[in-house]
């Protein structure tokens, strides 16, 4: 497989103090590949290094095959980034930025009218940036990091602010920009919901910043089994029913769940219920949310840190 | 080529609306209408001052010690301007994103000091168009009638010289205020540097001295030698490679 990005056994931060610790990490190309951690992982710091930005104390990163610092800066006209919250200059327009980025990056005039249509900004770009919102300001930051197409996109946190609207359009601009040009996306964000809508890979940063886990959705599900999810007419009965049956049912919503789940079970449990006289309104076997995938990723490590 | 073009074209258009832009202006403007202040005042204590001397005697009179004064504020002048050139990027946080860029981190400083050198030599050029004006006035007042006799070539050659003495304070002017948000220490620095100015013309190193080189520089300097537009260039292009050196090795926090 062609990793455009690859570290190995990364160790650094800022001073003294180190971030990440021995990070080893590959994201395929082609891939939205979902950044996660705590505040405080190391997801920034990675992404600053992916960049060139810091340095490593030890280890090497390799961005589209090439070895930094030394394939700097040439390699950097296939990237583009949003780091933490755009900068812009608040005494210009929108264009009048998205401009200065695309004559450093040497791209073709077309390419900037091309970026806004895409954010769809046209309009609101002529205006001053110190007028926008913080949604307008993200958007306008999300413009200037895909200008010109480049291979790779790294994205850090670029969801924050965007209205409804506008993470529609960052939704589909990211699948469009993966299917239609191949670009490769690395996303870090805490809006779990949004990352779980786009991302093809997951990697997950500790706490202490170790990569705890690294693979495609499906591998990331395999590790946190499918949940039944029960609906009906006589909630507590039901639960009852089921616990009396020797299920071990989560009832702290308005629905139960039984976790670790198999099509057995949600027969039996179906068959249980009907039994009892239970109205069952809806019954299906779900995959865990990435919200949940990543809780138990972390719960899991902190039960290894225990020992 | 095309990177340097590119990033001086990013400057201008970040300079657009700047107070930046505008006090090279201001500055100049300030310190001539100070001195038409002081023509005019002159004119109605004085109206028949004396008998006139000669065109050159007049002219070096007009020009001399404003040109001095000029030449002992540049260097504050060029301070506030490199710090004014570099503050977007650090209130906006654009370093990571400048750096992010494929363009060598070295550029952008050099940008910056020829954006600096740029401002600094239209501030020395309309201060000395606005002298040859005042000059023109002074010979209208007092009916000297020496307008036919315009220097142009000892203007030229004042301004010249006096810029090219500024290049080095403009290397180092900006390499603090890429390295350091804010304006307190490339203003401070350039006021400290200033304050010792009278040490070095005391030790005899005026012409070595970045702060002191444009005065030293003008024929009414202390050395009355060109040399501080020679070695003040020389000495510029030793900041510039330490000052790209040391920035392009810099992580951005």
């Amino acid at each position: 497989m062609d990793f455009v990005i690859e570290t190995e056994r990364v160790t650094g931060g800022y001073g003294t103090t180190m971030v990440l610790r021995e990070l080893s990490l590959r994201v395929p190309r082609g891939s939205i590949y979902g950044f996660l951690g705590p505040n405080g992982a190391g997801k920034t710091t990675a992404l600053r290094m992916f960049l060139g930005l810091l340095r490593p104390v030890s280890g090497t990163v390799r961005l589209l095959g090439q070895q930094l610092p030394s394939g700097l800066p040439g390699v950097l006209r296939r990237v583009g980034s949003l780091i933490e919250q755009p900068s812009l200059y608040d005494h210009l327009t929108g264009v009048e930025n998205l401009e200065i980025i695309r004559k450093l990056k040497g791209l073709d005039r077309g390419d900037g009218g091309r970026a806004l249509h895409a954010l769809g900004m046209e309009r609101l770009a002529l205006r001053r940036v110190k007028g926008y919102s913080r949604g307008m300001r993200q958007r306008l930051g999300v413009a200037m990091a895909v200008i010109g197409n480049p291979e790779v996109l790294l994205l850090d946190e670029p969801m924050n602010g965007l209205d409804p609207d506008g993470l529609q359009t960052f939704r589909s601009l990211l699948r469009d920009l993966r299917q239609e040009y191949g670009v490769t996306v690395v996303l870090s964000s805490h809006q779990l919901e949004e990352i779980d809508q786009v991302a093809t890979h997951i990697g997950i940063l500790s706490p202490t910043g170790d990569l705890l886990f690294e693979g495609t959705r499906e591998e990331l599900a395999l590790r946190v089994p499918q949940q039944l999810l029960i609906k009906t007419d006589r909630r507590d009965d039901a639960l009852a029913a089921l616990e009396n049956a020797g299920f071990t049912v989560d009832s702290r919503q308005e629905h139960l769940l039984i976790h670790s789940a198999t099509a057995d079970m949600a027969r039996e449990a179906n068959r249980i219920l009907v039994t009892n006289g239970v109205g069952v309104h809806h019954l299906s076997i779900e995959l865990a949310t990435l919200e949940r995938q990543f809780a138990k990723v972390l719960a899991t490590t902190k039960v290894w840190e225990r020992i | 080529m095309r990177t340097m073009r590119a990033l001086l074209s990013t400057e201008a258009t970040k300079l657009k609306k700047t107070a930046t832009l505008w006090l090279s202006l201001i500055v100049p403007a300030m310190l001539l209408l100070l001195l038409f202040i002081g023509l005019v005042d002159d004119y109605f204590r004085h109206p028949i001052r004396r008998m006139p001397v000669s065109a050159e005697t007049e002219w070096i009179s007009v020009l001399a010690r404003p040109w001095m004064l000029w030449a002992h504020l540049l260097p504050i002048l060029i301070a506030v301007e490199a710090a004014g050139l570099a503050s977007p990027e650090h209130a906006g946080k654009h370093w990571k994103q400048l750096y992010a860029l494929p363009i060598p981190r070295w550029s952008v400083y050099v940008a910056k000091a020829l954006m600096c050198a740029l401002l600094t030599a239209g501030s020395s050029l309309f201060f000395s168009a606005g002298l040859v004006a005042l000059g023109l006035a002074r010979s209208e007042l007092f009916h000297l009638q020496i307008a036919s006799d315009v220097p142009l070539g000892v203007v030229l050659e004042v301004t010249a010289r006096a810029y090219l003495a500024s290049w080095c304070v403009i290397a180092i002017q900006t390499w603090l205020s890429v390295r350091f948000s804010g304006f307190a220490i490339s203003i401070g620095t350039a006021v400290a540097a200033l304050l010792f100015s009278g040490l070095a013309a005391q030790f005899g190193v005026a012409g070595l001295y970045p702060w002191t080189m444009p005065l030293d520089s003008l024929p009414w300097g202390w050395s009355e030698a060109p040399a501080p537009a020679m070695v003040s260039p020389l000495l510029c292009v030793a900041v510039a490679v330490a000052a790209g050196w040391h920035l392009s090795r810099r992580e951005v926090v």
